[in-house]
């Protein structure tokens, strides 16, 4: 496997190195801008971002909806004026627990994936350097991870969580956590690949020769080395941790309600009336995880093709 | 099937089997013979479909999935349990009504002691496989019950058995038989307790397994589940084929010895909650349960062809405080809370209109229930006075306090519940009105059931219970079930309670029995050991097509099946 | 070869107890058991407490372990708590249900994804190229809960065209052909969600490795022969781009088995997937640790079945 893996990493990174030299993100953000996908999904995810931490607060300011105010006299009302999505089942206004929901996805992302690459490229850089029994018994440590039921799992979690008194409101952040603790093994072996080959280099024997430390080995010159990929694969994981949360959620063990999230609003349409006539209910919230991750995934693969000069035009 | 219903049932998963055993009431039962069931007729049966006309042999019900254990001593939820009354019959049966009525047993009579009940068995009663069933078959079922590698949900049918002990527990197979269960002779059998008990008829309700097929060797119980998927009993119909997950086949028994059914073939087939309305109203299912929501029911009634029988669940929906918390321990901030919640409010907005407002522990369809109780009508300022007269005082910041400690609750609840969902943001809107902090925290059923009864560590929670026919309390409310482990997790210790709990066990005058409860129930009404909540009701939808069919709160569609019959739909 | 089989075989053992125990534990660490979800006051404290020292729910976590896989290693996996019935037979009854729907999905992912990541490869940066590239994000953008249910609003309860779940009609008796027509009309729509779902990576895999194997030289050689340019791509190129393609299915050998919890449960699909949730639900742990041992297992051998693919089909690849 480690064989299989040198040969597939090594081209990559060898690219990247050599950009490195000229200024180099100034290089990936003009090709990125000529990708016209990329940045539709930029702009796409920047207009939610700015949805979900602006958007309640206009709201709340200017036309006095908050997302807990219930209305018993106008539940389940269809989209109006007031409403320009409706409302629920206990008469709150969808379009705000809609944003409000989007500030719950959006961090269950970045959190969960900067945990995931946190644990990844620390394990996968040590890995990859010391080679021989670390490296045999940390990578047995993600065959382990691997093996592990990712649901089963997080459902058993959410109830251990739900065990300590943690405050409903913070629980989500347990849920980020434990979406990073439990998916960061694909990048540590990605990093893990590319140090493997980086090791071997020049650059490398010159930091022998100078008789630096291991650590300032690893961070300082070798995982500088593997940003490129480490960023491509946390801009992606971002989208799949959105998509976790919200499954989890459907399922009824992310947030706590009254507070909202995508996935958990999705869940409405279980009940057959809901899903035939209340449209208004689940599809919103569906579309915006969609196009969520769908504008992290564009960006991300633009991203890919930006920071990989062999795909220069 | 229904989130909320599944929910609901969740919180009583086991209790829900009751619906086709428990018997109720006593023999002498004259209560009004009200119809319990509310029919609303398809308008216009010939727009049944084709595919429902042309299917003129079978009848498929929609349910749950079921779980396997098709075995009357294991099964343990509603749907298993349609499977097990369509193939055993038990000793005894229910009416409409509740009260027992004989089955395989044409009478019984209970000792002057009340502790010895004594079944006279039909003859000619035959198994699916042409054998007899005896005595000698009823006391097989109840010993296996008995038996120390039993791990079923019936242990407290037999548990009050006299020598249930000292069978249950001797492991060298040296004790031989229940000294309780008693074979008088190929057609009688008697079984003795040790405590006379007003409920324990209903516990001969179980079917009857034939012991030529389920005979085990005492102390390893294996070879009787191997038999889960291959029943045999001497009910109605004969059980055919099983696809786990997806449906079970019957065929009808021939020579079933109440009358050869009338329906030929009948399919359980699994639906849920996206796919009940779609599958009844196409005619791909005859019979199914319907959420209580009216926009569903107008969907079915807009069908035209399907009956819709509507009745009061046996059960409701509450909220349960820790009594033992100091803030809970003041009727008046119970009575307080009472009056702040919006319950109407949210009846209208969960249930609109096919739910009620629940204000005593038993439910409507009870001979228990009386209306003679306080409403708690939604009162914002009377709950603001009788929080002040517990000496809560409001804040500037809209809270109110006791000795510098904020009103704040715990509120316990579980996940996947719309109910809960309905519920969570008007309980806290309304609270914070009156001045009270509430913060939910959500859990599954099973962590919560852990926290509120076998730690009895909570604040607040809610569930539901679904009760048996009989409305005796002690289960949930005597003293004795206050302790870890226990029903009575609030801990309410009154002794006016206890005594009528006690006095209810014991009374064999129905009247009386019924005075008694009423007094318990009025008892409970003003104390509050828990804030009641909600009555739901059941719905089901029923095909034109099936005549005869019977559901009421304690009769389901099983209920004298083979009396059922699929007619051409007149015009 | 048969050495570095051997050798990895035996690795499997050590992470295969490790994920036991790790599950274990977990599962242990979670609050309640089998019995504490049984709220009914016709199971009384008492009769909880016998039938947990039956099940040796009474026991410490580490004892109970113990029991479990001493039984294990003995190829007894225990009796579910929920069903009451051996761990094997119960998986029995519902795995082959997803297997069947995880194969067709498989199957048709592949041959969707392979012709179209060619496509987009040999014309990259083309319209198609983009319209490819959109749709396999999409496919992986898209919450297979909220498609699923799309779905089922628009082809099931408005347009009447599918059905709305479950497997087979019911009561139908039908065999062979019949059966297998049945069958496939109620796969559909879960089909459809779960390939959308799986055709983008492989889709995206199959470009990337075409990209690279047609900028080599041996490619350049059989054009300057002056072979028609199909003849380059599907007999040269594509047979080399492939290599790494077909190693990653040994991935999939667990996903066959594994059961798809979401899709399987919108769609009623009889499937292992929603019942792994009830075993959680329920706190049955005998068979969640059944069905979770088997797939570690065949997540192993899925990883080990992809590489000693790559060198077989590779020449330059040597195991060691």
């Amino acid at each position: 496997m480690a064989e299989l893996e040198k040969n597939t990493k090594k081209v990559d990174v060898k690219g990247a190195k050599k950009e490195d030299i000229m200024s180099p993100w100034k290089v990936v953000w003009h090709r990125l801008k000529r990708n016209k996908l990329a940045m539709v999904g930029l702009y796409t995810l920047l207009f939610m971002v700015l949805l979900a931490i602006f958007g309640p607060v206009v709201q709340k300011y200017a036309f006095g909806i908050t997302m807990e105010k219930i209305d018993l006299y106008n539940i389940s009302a269809p989209p109006s004026l007031k409403h320009p999505l409706g409302t629920d089942e206990v008469g709150r206004d969808i379009l705000t627990r809609l944003m409000y929901g989007g500030r719950i996805s959006l961090t269950v992302g970045i959190v969960a994936v900067s945990i995931s690459v946190l644990i990844g490229s620390v394990i996968g850089g040590i890995s990859g350097y010391y080679g021989g029994l670390i490296d045999g018994i940390i990578m047995r440590l993600v065959d382990i991870f691997m093996c592990f039921p990712f649901f089963p799992l997080l459902l058993m979690l959410a109830a251990v969580l739900s065990d300590y008194k943690v405050d409903p409101k913070y629980r989500i952040y347990f849920v980020m956590i434990i979406i990073g603790i439990l998916s960061w093994t694909g990048l540590a072996r990605l990093v893990r690949g590319q140090i493997l080959s980086l090791r071997e280099q020049e650059f490398m024997q010159a930091a022998e020769a100078l008789g630096l430390r291991d650590r300032r080995k690893i961070f300082r010159h070798l995982l500088p080395n593997t940003f490129a990929s480490i960023i491509v694969s946390a801009t992606l994981g971002i989208g799949s941790a959105i998509l976790s949360e919200s499954a989890l959620s459907y399922l009824g063990l992310g947030v706590t309600p009254p507070y909202p999230s995508w996935g958990q609003m999705v869940q409405v349409a279980t009940d057959y009336y809901a899903m035939s006539v209340e449209y208004w209910k689940w599809i919103p919230p569906g579309v915006c995880i969609f196009l969520t991750v769908m504008a992290i995934n564009l960006f991300g693969d633009g991203l890919r093709d930006a920071l990989d000069p062999k795909l220069k035009r | 099937m229904n989130k909320k219903l599944a929910s609901l049932a969740a919180g009583l998963l086991a209790t829900m089997m009751l619906f086709t055993s428990c018997g109720g009431g006593q023999k002498t039962t004259d209560t009004s013979k009200k119809d319990v069931a509310e029919v609303i007729k398809a308008t216009d049966p010939t727009k049944l479909p084709e595919v429902s006309k042309n299917r003129k042999d079978t009848l498929i019900v929609g349910t749950t999935a079921p779980s396997g254990k098709f075995n009357p001593i294991y099964s343990d939820s509603v749907y298993d349990s349609w499977v097990v009354s369509l193939v055993f019959d038990g000793l005894i049966s229910n009416d409409e009504q509740g009260n027992p009525t004989p089955l395989i047993a044409k009478e019984w009579k209970i000792s002057e002691d009340g502790k010895t009940y004594t079944f006279t068995l039909n003859k000619g009663v035959k198994f699916s496989d042409g054998q007899e069933l005896t005595a000698e078959d009823v006391a097989f079922t109840f010993t296996a019950i008995c038996d120390p590698s039993y791990d079923g949900p019936r242990t407290d049918a037999v548990s009050s058995l006299v020598g249930y002990k000292e069978y249950n527990e001797d492991k060298e197979g040296k004790v031989k038989e229940v000294a309780g269960i008693k074979v008088i002779d190929k057609y009688t059998i008697s079984f003795t307790l040790s405590e006379p008990k007003a409920p324990a008829i209903y516990d001969f309700a179980y079917g009857i397994m034939p012991k030529h097929v389920y005979n085990f060797e005492k102390g390893n119980i294996k070879p009787l589940k191997d038999k889960f998927l291959q029943p045999v009993g001497a009910g109605p119909y004969l059980f055919k084929n099983y696809k786990a997950g997806q449906e079970i086949v019957f065929e009808k028994n021939k020579n079933y010895w109440r009358g050869e059914p009338k329906i030929a073939n009948i399919i359980m087939k699994v639906t849920n909650a996206n796919t009940v309305i779609q599958e009844l109203t196409t005619g791909s299912v005859d019979i199914d349960r319907v959420a209580s929501k009216p926009e569903q029911l107008d969907l079915v009634k807009k069908a035209e062809f399907l009956d819709i029988y509507s009745y009061p669940a046996n059960s409701y929906g509450y909220i349960g405080w820790n009594l033992r918390d100091e803030k809970f321990k003041d009727k008046k901030v119970r009575q307080a809370l009472a009056y702040g919640l919006n319950r109407a409010g949210f009846v209208q907005a969960y249930f609109k209109g096919l739910g009620e407002v629940c204000n005593a522990p038993v439910s409507k369809v009870s001979w228990a229930y009386t209306d003679e109780v306080n409403k708690y009508e939604y009162n914002v300022e009377k709950a603001n006075k009788l929080l002040d007269e517990a000496g809560w005082v409001k804040k500037e910041d809209g809270y109110r306090y006791k000795d510098g400690k904020k009103f704040t609750i715990h509120w316990m609840t579980y996940t996947g519940s719309k109910y809960v969902e309905a519920l969570t943001p008007i309980l806290i809107e309304n609270w914070k009105q009156i001045g009270v902090e509430v913060i939910p925290e959500l859990m599954e059923f099973g962590t919560l059931a852990q926290k509120v009864y076998d730690e009895q560590k909570f604040e607040m929670y809610n569930m539901a219970w679904s009760l048996s026919i009989d409305p005796d309390p002690s289960g949930i409310f005597s003293i004795e079930q206050d302790k870890l482990g226990g029903f009575n997790s609030v801990g309410w210790r009154n002794d006016e309670s206890e005594k009528l709990i006690k006095e209810g066990l014991k009374e064999t005058d129905m009247n009386k029995r019924k005075e008694i409860y009423h007094k318990w129930v009025k008892l409970a009404n003003e104390e509050l050991p828990y804030l009641f909540l909600t009555y739901s009701k059941d719905n089901y939808a029923v095909s034109a097509k099936v005549k005869g069919a019977r559901l009421s709160p304690f009769t389901d569609w099983t209920y004298d099946i083979h009396k059922v019959e699929l007619v051409e739909v007149a015009k | 070869m048969r050495q570095y089989i051997t050798r990895r075989l035996l690795q499997m053992i050590p992470v295969l107890i490790g994920v036991s125990i790790l599950i274990f534990l977990i599962f242990q660490a979670a609050p309640g058991d089998a019995l504490t979800g049984m709220v009914d006051p016709k199971m009384s404290y008492e009769t909880k407490q016998k039938i947990r020292k039956q099940l040796h729910l009474d026991e410490p976590a580490i004892v109970q372990y113990k029991y479990w896989v001493t039984n294990a290693i003995k190829g007894n996996f225990g009796e579910s708590f929920y069903f009451k019935q051996p761990v094997g037979k119960v998986m029995n009854t519902y795995i082959w249900n997803s297997f069947y729907l995880s194969l067709a999905s498989f199957l048709l992912s592949v041959l969707i994804a392979i012709p179209i990541g060619v496509i987009s490869a040999t014309r990259q940066y083309s319209f198609l190229d983009y319209f490819f590239t959109v749709f396999a994000l999409i496919g992986i953008s898209m919450p297979s809960f909220f498609f699923g249910l799309l779905l089922i609003k628009w082809f099931a309860v408005d347009a009447h065209i599918f059905p709305v779940s479950g497997m087979m009609t019911p009561g139908s008796t039908a065999v062979g052909f019949a059966k297998f027509k049945d069958v496939m009309y109620h796969m559909t729509l879960p089909l459809i969600v779960l390939t959308l779902g799986s055709v983008a990576g492989l889709m995206r895999y199959t470009r990337s490795s075409m990209l690279e194997v047609i900028r080599q030289d041996y490619v350049r050689t059989a054009r300057a022969k002056g072979l028609r340019e199909k003849v380059v791509i599907y007999k040269h190129a594509l047979r080399n781009a492939l290599i790494p393609v077909v190693t990653i299915f040994g991935m999939w050998l667990p996903g066959l088995f594994s059961g798809a919890m979401i899709t399987e449960a919108i769609f009623n699909w009889p499937g292992i997937g929603p019942i792994e949730l009830l075993a959680v639900n329920n706190r049955d742990y005998p068979l969640l640790m059944g069905v979770n041992m088997l797939l570690a297992f065949l997540t192993l051998l899925g990883n080990l079945i992809a590489d000693v693919t790559y060198a077989l089909v590779d020449p330059r690849i040597r195991l060691k």
